[in-house]
């Protein structure tokens, strides 16, 4: 399951909770009936944790990180194995502080992984990595995924979410505002299509007109750079269109018309208030 | 002793290994101290007196000057009065002599400051004696040296108990505060990992590190000044664990919830400068007016000098430093106390 947000939503609040760090003001969480009061020693030995901005001993080799985390936890540990996971082997006796940024973050992985945890908890874990780590640290965590471990990735990269999730909860200022696949959430909160174009100059007379008569469109455009898009009923962005190209006969440069995507329901979810503040 | 306890204590060795600052305060830095001090107050068999002279002639003059620089104890400094002045003000010189020219010395000096009184007396009874004065009882100087009673004797226990304080106090406090900042103490919650063993380990391996200041220091102090503990090295040994053990205590109450190593520097400072001086490191806390000589026994820095001094200078075992060693482990437990009440992960 995917947790998205916009920053300060809240991801890393209920992550928190969820381990144990963050006692929740209301409500209660409950691992197959079990507490954190009455049962935190055998909860802790089933989920794996990454926090959001931790670090490790600098001065530790990658080995040594692995064998600290390993011996808090009850069960035998396969380093050599968990170091061939992650694609490690060649770096298991460097520093962490001589590690690149996609070696670390595997490597943090690695430590939420000693010791077979069943629940996984990973805090944006690809934040700030190059296009290669992050598609590295996906194909770990689908394995992951497909041995049967529940995961649960906070993170605000909408394709992460759409590539590795099953389903998504969307988050914002706290609240729980969708849940669902990917799937249903846009066909739930977005039966819309998305129109983009790109013209030379946007004539200002008629774009006044339009932001009149097409208003339920959600219609956003810049005269200056020429461009307007607009989502809603595939029929109304119909019309729009024949009113746009009438308007700009020969200097169309680019038009798509699209299904919705993640990205679109997400912003529609969140990205009002965002502009609110 | 649990895995996570042995792989803990394991890795406050690495760190201390891998970190070349830490290596250097703790075996370095008293080593430097050592040397420099222990080197400026035992050099020559007594102490030698800089005197100004300021020349004069006829033969009175040269009477007085042979006397003086016949006496290899006295380094003359010759120069006019204007130049004499300037050197007594500087320290160059402990006192001037100024010939008058009715054929009297006058000897100028700081009042204040009772070297320069010695320095007179020694000096006027080497002029009287040059000119004919004779003495009617007959007298022999005859220096010994008494062991455990030179100034690096003094010095050397005081540095070892600040070196315990500092590298506790930078040591241990610096590392949780650093681990804090960086979201680690909070990772490590979301593990089994006991908080029991996460302090024991911050123990453990402040004693091991103990052990290797204590065989840096007094093995330097062994071989280079001849030191010697004169009483029970087990008590020595005791009272270095009790009070290494508190000053982790305090290490970790002064670090409980703070997350800037600037401000955790500032505190440990606050709290390390004035001990440091009050507590008689360098020099014996005589100078201290009466009234505040019993409450600066209660200083855990004072305790653990005077405990070491009594041990290693007056012969003294586990007995007589019941007090030293009580008052410290009162106060390992009651900054212990404090930092399980106060303390933020
Ligand atoms: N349910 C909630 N009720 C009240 N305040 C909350 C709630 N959840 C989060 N907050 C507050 O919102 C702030 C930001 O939360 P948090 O750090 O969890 O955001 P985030 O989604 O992880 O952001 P980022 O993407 O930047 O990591 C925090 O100060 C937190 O205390
Ligand atoms: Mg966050």
């Amino acid at each position: 399951m995917a947790l998205l947000g916009p920053n300060g939503a809240g991801k890393t609040t209920l992550i928190e909770m969820l381990v144990g760090l963050t006692p929740p003001d209301s409500g209660a969480i409950e691992y197959g009936g079990c507490s954190f009061f009455t049962h935190k020693a055998e909860i802790l030995e089933t989920i794996g944790v990454q926090l959001q901005e931790s670090t490790l001993y600098k001065k530790y080799t990658v080995r040594e990180t692995l064998q600290l985390f390993a011996s808090f936890y009850r069960g035998p540990t396969q380093e050599a194995a968990l170091l061939t996971r992650l694609n490690l082997q060649e770096k298991a006796d460097t520093r962490l502080e001589k590690l690149s940024g996609g070696q670390k973050q595997r490597l943090y992985l690695g430590c939420a992984l000693v010791h077979n945890p069943q629940l996984l908890f990973l805090d944006e874990p690809t934040a700030a990595l190059d296009p290669q780590s992050r598609r590295h640290l996906w194909e770990l965590i689908q394995s992951l995924k497909k041995e049967g471990r529940g995961v649960l990735l906070a993170t605000h990269y909408l394709d992460e979410a759409e590539f590795l999730a099953d389903r998504i909860l969307i988050l914002d200022q706290g609240h729980v505002i969708a849940t669902g696949t990917p799937r249903e959430l846009i066909s739930q909160h977005s039966r819309e299509s998305q129109l983009d174009v790109q013209v030379r100059h946007l004539d200002r007379e008629a774009w006044t007109r339009m932001q009149r008569e097409f208003a339920r469109l959600r219609l956003q455009g810049d005269l200056e750079a020429g461009w307007v898009s607009a989502a809603g009923e595939p029929a109304d962005l119909e019309v729009l269109l024949q009113q746009l190209l009438a308007h700009h006969k020969g200097t169309v440069q680019a038009v798509t018309m699209r299904q919705s995507r993640l990205e679109d329901v997400f912003l529609q979810l969140t990205g009002r208030k965002i502009r609110d503040e | 002793m649990s895995k996570a306890l042995v792989e803990m204590v394991k890795g406050r060795m690495r760190e201390f290994r891998r970190e070349p600052s830490a290596f250097f305060f703790v075996l370095f830095m008293p080593l430097v101290w050592m040397l420099i001090l222990g080197g400026a107050f035992s050099g020559g068999s007594h102490p030698r007196a800089a005197v100004g002279w300021i020349p004069s002639e006829g033969e009175f003059g040269a009477r007085v000057q042979q006397a003086l620089s016949s006496n290899p104890d006295f380094m003359l400094q010759r120069g006019d009065a204007a130049q004499q002045r300037k050197n007594l003000g500087k320290g160059a010189v402990d006192l001037f002599i100024e010939p008058t020219a009715d054929s009297r010395l006058l000897y100028h000096y700081d009042a204040q400051h009772p070297d320069a009184q010695h320095v007179r007396r020694w000096v006027d009874e080497t002029i009287q004696t040059a000119f004919g004065r004779s003495n009617p009882v007959i007298s022999e100087a005859r220096p010994e040296s008494v062991p455990g009673s030179r100034y690096i004797d003094f010095l050397l226990p005081g540095l070892l108990a600040f070196s315990l304080l500092t590298t506790s106090l930078f040591g241990t406090g610096m590392t949780l505060v650093l681990h804090r900042r960086e979201n680690l103490l909070r990772r490590f919650l979301t593990t089994p990992l006991r908080t029991h063993d996460y302090i024991l380990s911050h123990l453990i391996g402040r004693l091991l590190i103990m052990v290797l200041e204590l065989a840096v220091i007094l093995s330097a102090g062994f071989l280079f000044f001849g030191f010697r503990i004169q009483g029970s090295w087990v008590a020595f040994l005791g009272l270095c664990m009790i009070g290494t053990a508190s000053f982790t205590a305090i290490a970790i109450a002064a670090g409980a919830r703070m997350t800037q190593t600037s401000a955790y520097n500032s505190l440990v400072n606050l709290l390390t400068l004035p001990m440091m001086l009050l507590s008689g490191i360098w020099f014996s806390r005589s100078h201290f007016p009466a009234w505040s000589q019993d409450l600066l026994q209660l200083l855990p820095l004072t305790a653990l000098v005077d405990g070491l001094r009594h041990i290693a200078l007056e012969g003294e075992g586990w007995r007589d430093v019941q007090g030293q060693m009580g008052l410290l482990a009162l106060y390992g437990i009651l900054a212990f106390l404090w930092a399980r009440k106060r303390f933020r992960w």
